[in-house]
């Protein structure tokens, strides 16, 4: 399978151009070998010995030798061709992934991203080094083989000739038929495995209902049933490399017979017989061996197409700005903000402004819109439409204006934290200092006695120095808040903190206990907090109701309450419906 | 040759002996067209040949050229069938040593531990088919060459006995002993490498905000640099050894055709007709044995995965356990003695505690994460055994109502599993002969009836991977619809509401004290919404019962509780 993709890839021409000189190469020194054993062969069966025959033998001998010589320098030429094709995609893939706002995330989920970044470019770089050399050869070999065969012996030039487009033709008959089934296979063959691991890891649930001794019997029942579908399907799947197979085969026992009908009537000698009879398996070799990568080389095209679209999907960056420092007396306007997904709307016309260090509830129910705008005013998303305008008044007399926050200039200045914020698998210290990996042994003793932490790293077997996250240590709902907020207390940088519901799942003591301490850190930041938790409510200066995506109230508590619209019909609401 | 698969091999022994010899013939015939071939046409080269004389290798030409290829593609069907058989088998071997791990041990695996177990199935399967089959094929195919050789000339035959032992045995063997170390240690590295870049795209946001992406970039390109020329070095030993394999079979080539030559050659035709077959059969060998040692090597990788399935002990489990068969009477009062129950290792999580619970009472258990709240709900389903003490429903120990549990004790957890079958099919593993009828009405009391009959296929819809097609609320539904089918006269549930908001937690809440309005209920929780629909609240601290009443009472009683309730009402309370 050649692409036009492939034709993009970093000096290709030249490469293939060199690939086709190692083919040309490789067919010199086994029409060499064949030359030399058939005359070697011949004078040994018209009675000579050993001896004799020493000079065509030595002929072939280095000629076979050669064709590995060959082999592997080209192999070593593709390696390090592929190799540079892969580290430059790599690269590529890194900087989309880790550029403001994790774009390639954003757009194609952590799910095909890592696949992409890791077996996805591995597979280009198979496709790379093995199917295209493949993919030259049976372009070049055959050719020269059909022509030294049409040099020995013109008849059997002329019946290789016709049998090569004969087969490519059955060929492709085939591939149309087994494509689709093969597809349907791949498609099959998911739901399979899938099936298995949801049972395994739904045995827990099975066992409550003691249904698993029956439900292990259908597992068996399932993967039989695959069994015997993957059956079907290969009895046609594998017919195609069959048919090649019978054609090779039958090419040679074909030519042989039509040789020997000839030496026999005496229009034919036995050196050009010999010859051509080596060189047919030779001939229908490099197809032969070009179908058995036919799903290499279908993966490798189908991740080089992903990889690319990924690549210029994130391509667009906003024009680096240089916002200000958030400070005391900043003010940041955000002006009919929207944002949809898919043509469904998350945000619709949203128009606030923040100021200096305050603390804003954003307060609705699921699908409200709260975590959208938490996101796109976290730079981690741009919105459909919208300006955010700064002006910082002290400073500057002009007002910047912008369409999005995704900027270095911002991010540097906030920090974003979820109900699970994300701790990588790394030492404890690395966790706490992700922002600042500067930041100093005593600032960061001091900032674990603040934020309660002292327990843990007591507990941890080798202290600040402990692999915790993802294969390491499981970390409780309420240390992992913890640590998050310690990154934000050891780079002062930071002053603006966008939370996004991150007490909701804990139990209600460590709740009571975190909120203390959120309450500290939240001190002299900017501060805007999603939340359906009312007893946060008297902890911030202003509110911002969302419904549907509209701000639909906004102010002081104590005001909303006495307009009695919105914000009190949500509280009753969320308080089970019980008072009002 | 592995405990995982040694009772499928010897039950599949006719299969495997005719794979072999399948795969042995197509090596055969191979070889035999290329030698017939070779001797036709010398032989139509002799004047002295008539045609009639040609009829015997122009036949065997035929049936080896059309038999290869058939014979070959039997072969592949039929070691496709075989592996295929062999993951059925392992496949219901595992999850039944799951389900017995899980009881015997006491906890859960991870998700983590249970895909990679799969995925190593997947593993086995390559090892047959591209290590295990052609290596076996090709060593008895070159022992029969050996033997065909022997019986021309014995030193002819000791030759290619000796060349079979350094191409089929020490070679591989010695590129696996120079080479294992290190590709072991590509492997782990690889494995590492991939593990942490997962973990960091998985972060990638933060990586950005905390402005650390170009030298987290650049730390990892070193390392993939790193992988690569590790790899590189393998590689390079690999064209080496194929080199060596070269000059030997080059060496076997030219021994054969001197051995030929003394014994055939000396006149135009006849006799030496037998070199040029010889010499031309020698030629499809060469395709069989070459790779050999690149097959052995790949391997290595799959026959670890084997190797850990039968390291993780797993497929020799013990079916458990005593089967009781009392039959315990209405009303189902829960009587807790002096339970109590450690973990393999470490502090009890519960430390003997006592308590009754009158049939229909609705409770609710409070307490931290850590306090034993879980541990509770596990022992009342049955899921693990107490340490000490006992639990008994209408004054029958819960040991004697296995495998009947599951008729009197309900149970929802936190993350219930929803399978990737139909509705239906997830309905009905709450009661296996469910009928259409009941299913719509379970569906119509929990709630999702309408939402279900809107979907094109409705209950036959697939709810796919992990119940992704489903909303929090509706999940948790479906669950309690399962529940509500089997018709337990207690419901446990652990934290059913977590994750989800408060209005569609107290919608939840509220079904579930509709549904089971006459059962008793007991339900773990980490807050107090809803907490006055309850009769009665369990407090547990450290494994201990801290408070027990009714909210109303406690409400007036208990400082702490009335502290707990104001935080959670919140503001204005």
């Amino acid at each position: 399978m050649f692409d036009r993709e492939l034709l993009n890839l970093p000096n290709i021409r030249s490469t293939l151009v060199v690939l086709v000189v190692w083919s040309l190469l490789e067919a010199t020194c086994i029409v060499g070998q064949a030359a030399g054993l058939s005359l070697a062969l011949v004078g040994l069966w018209e009675g000579a010995r050993f001896e004799q025959v020493i000079g065509a033998f030595s002929g072939f001998s280095c000629s076979f030798i050669a064709v590995r010589l060959v082999l592997n320098a080209r192999e070593r030429f593709i390696d390090g061709y592929a190799t540079r094709v892969a580290s430059t995609m790599r690269a590529d893939l890194f900087d989309s992934i880790f550029r403001t706002g994790a774009p390639a995330v954003q757009a194609f989920g952590t799910g095909t991203t890592a696949t992409m970044l890791l077996e996805g470019v591995d597979k280009v770089q198979d496709y790379v080094k093995l199917v295209l050399p493949k993919f030259v050869n049976m372009a070049v070999l055959p050719v020269v083989f059909a022509l030294s065969i049409w040099i020995a012996d013109w008849v059997s030039g002329v019946v290789v000739v016709i049998l090569l487009p004969s087969m490519i033709l059955l060929m492709q008959l085939i591939g149309k038929t087994t494509a689709e089934r093969s597809r349907a296979q791949h498609a099959a063959f998911k739901v399979m495995s899938n099936h298995f691991v949801d049972s395994v890891r739904g045995v827990s649930t099975l066992s409550t209902f003691e249904v698993s001794k029956t439900y292990a019997s259908r597992v068996f029942a399932v993967s039989e049933r695959f069994r015997e579908a993957t059956m079907r399907m290969l009895k046609t799947a594998t017919l195609s490399g069959s048919v090649l197979d019978l054609f090779a085969t039958l090419a040679i026992a074909a030519v042989s017979i039509m040789l020997g009908l000839r030496l026999i009537d005496g229009s034919l000698v036995l050196l050009p017989a010999l010859f051509v009879l080596i060189l047919v398996p030779e001939y229908f070799r490099p197809i032969r061996e070009f179908a058995s990568d036919y799903h290499a080389s279908l993966d490798g095209v189908n991740s080089l197409r992903t990889i690319r679209t990924m690549l210029a999907a994130t391509n667009d960056v906003p024009p680096e700005v240089d916002l200000p420092r958030w400070e005391r007396t900043s003010v940041l306007q955000v002006r009919h903000l929207s944002k949809r997904y898919d043509g469904v709307s998350a945000l619709v016309d949203d128009s606030f402004t923040l100021q200096g260090f305050e603390c804003i509830g954003v307060i609705g129910v699921s699908g409200s819109g709260k975590s959208t705008l938490l996101r796109i005013l976290a730079g981690l998303e741009d919105p459909s439409s919208g300006t955010f305008v700064f002006d910082q008044t002290q400073t500057t007399s002009t007002a910047q204006s912008h369409g999005t926050l995704r900027q270095a200039s911002w991010q540097q200045q906030i920090a974003y934290i979820p109900q699970d914020p994300y701790i990588f698998r790394g030492t404890l210290r690395e966790n706490l200092t992700l922002y600042n990996p500067h930041a100093s042994d005593a600032r960061i003793d001091e900032v674990i006695d603040q934020l309660g932490l002292r327990a843990l790293v007591d507990e941890l077997p080798a202290g600040l120095l402990s692999i915790i996250g993802e294969g390491g240590r499981g970390l409780s709902g309420g240390q992992a808040q913890r640590i998050a907020l310690a990154r934000v207390l050891l780079d002062e940088g930071r002053t603006i903190l966008l939370f996004d519901e991150p007490t909701a799942h804990l139990d209600i003591e460590m709740e009571y206990e975190l909120k203390q301490i959120m309450l500290e850190v939240m001190k002299d930041k900017l501060v805007i907090f999603a939340t359906h938790r009312l007893h946060w409510l008297d902890s911030f200066d202003r509110v911002m109701v969302l419904e549907a995506g509209s701000i639909v109230e906004e102010g002081s508590v104590n005001a909303l309450f006495e307009q009695d619209a919105h914000l009190t019909r949500l509280v009753s609401a969320l308080r089970g419906g019980d008072a009002s | 040759m592995m405990a995982s698969i040694r009772s499928y091999l010897s039950s599949s022994k006719k299969l495997l002996a005719l794979i072999l010899a399948l795969g042995t013939t197509t090596v055969v015939f191979a070889v035999g067209l290329m030698f017939v071939a070779g001797y036709l046409i010398s032989a139509s080269a002799d004047n002295a040949f008539s045609l009639l004389m040609l009829n015997i290798p122009l036949a065997f030409v035929q049936i080896f050229g059309l038999g290869k290829p058939i014979v070959r593609y039997i072969e592949r069907l039929k070691s496709h069938e075989w592996v295929l058989r062999l993951t059925s088998d392992l496949r219901y071997k595992l999850f039944r040593a799951v389900q017995a791990h899980e009881r015997n041990h006491r906890r859960f695996m991870t998700g983590e531990l249970l895909g990679s177990l799969a995925s190593d199935i997947e593993h086995v399967q390559n090892l047959y088919l591209r290590t295990v089959f052609p290596v076996l094929i090709a060593w008895i195919a070159g022992l029969l060459l050996t033997v065909i050789a022997g019986v021309c000339s014995l030193a002819l035959g000791a030759f290619a006995l000796g060349m079979l032992v350094v191409l089929c045995v020490l070679l591989p063997l010695l590129a696996l002993a120079i080479n294992r170390a290190r590709i072991e240690g590509t492997q782990q590295m690889r494995a590492n490498l991939y593990a942490s870049v997962t973990d960091l795209v998985l972060g990638a946001q933060d990586i950005a905000i905390a402005g650390r992406g170009s030298e987290m970039r650049a730390r990892f390109m070193d390392r993939f640099g790193l992988l690569r020329s590790q790899q590189r070095v393998i590689e390079s030993r690999d064209r080496l050894r194929l080199m060596l394999v070269q000059f030997l079979l080059l060496i076997s080539l030219t021994v054969l055709i001197a051995w030929a030559t003394s014994a055939f050659g000396g006149g135009r035709g006849g006799a030496s007709d037998w070199i040029v077959a010889v010499a031309l059969g020698f030629f499809p060998i060469i395709e069989v044995f070459a790779p050999l040692s690149q097959q052995f090597e790949e391997g290595l990788g799959h026959l670890d995965a084997l190797k850990r399935l039968d390291q993780r002990d797993l497929l020799d489990f013990q079916e458990d356990i005593s089967e009781g068969s009392a039959a315990p009477n209405a009303p189902f009062d829960v009587r807790i003695g002096s339970l109590t129950f450690a973990y393999e290792q470490g502090k009890p999580a519960l430390g003997s505690l006592s308590l009754t619970i009158p049939y229909g009472q609705k409770v609710a258990v409070l307490g931290k994460s850590g306090s034993g709240k879980s541990t509770l709900a596990r022992l009342l389903h049955g899921d693990i055994d107490p340490t000490q003490g006992t639990i008994e429903i209408a004054e029958v120990p819960l040991s004697d109502l296995r495998p009947a549990i599951w008729d009197y004790v309900g149970f929802v957890a936190q993350d219930s599993y929803i399978f990737a079958m139909s509705i239906f099919d997830n309905l009905r593993i709450g009661k296996p002969d469910l009928s259409e009828e009941e299913a719509w009405h379970a569906l119509d009391l929990v709630g999702l009836e309408a939402h279900v009959r809107s979907l094109p296929d409705g209950l036959e819809t697939l709810a796919s991977e992990a119940g992704l097609n489903f909303s929090g609320g509706q999940r948790q539904r479906l669950v309690l619809a399962r529940v509500l089918l089997q018709d337990p006269p207690i419901v446990v549930l652990d934290e059913p509401t977590v994750g989800l908001d408060p209005l569609t937690e107290q919608r939840v809440l509220d079904t579930i004290f509709t549904l089971f309005a006459s059962k008793t209920i007991v339900m773990i929780t980490h807050h107090l919404q809803g907490i006055d629909a309850f009769d009665r609240v369990l407090f547990i601290e450290g494994g201990a019962l801290e408070m027990d009443g009714t909210p109303d009472m406690l409400e007036h009683t208990n400082e702490r509780y009335r502290q707990l309730r104001a935080f959670d009402r919140g503001f204005l309370a």
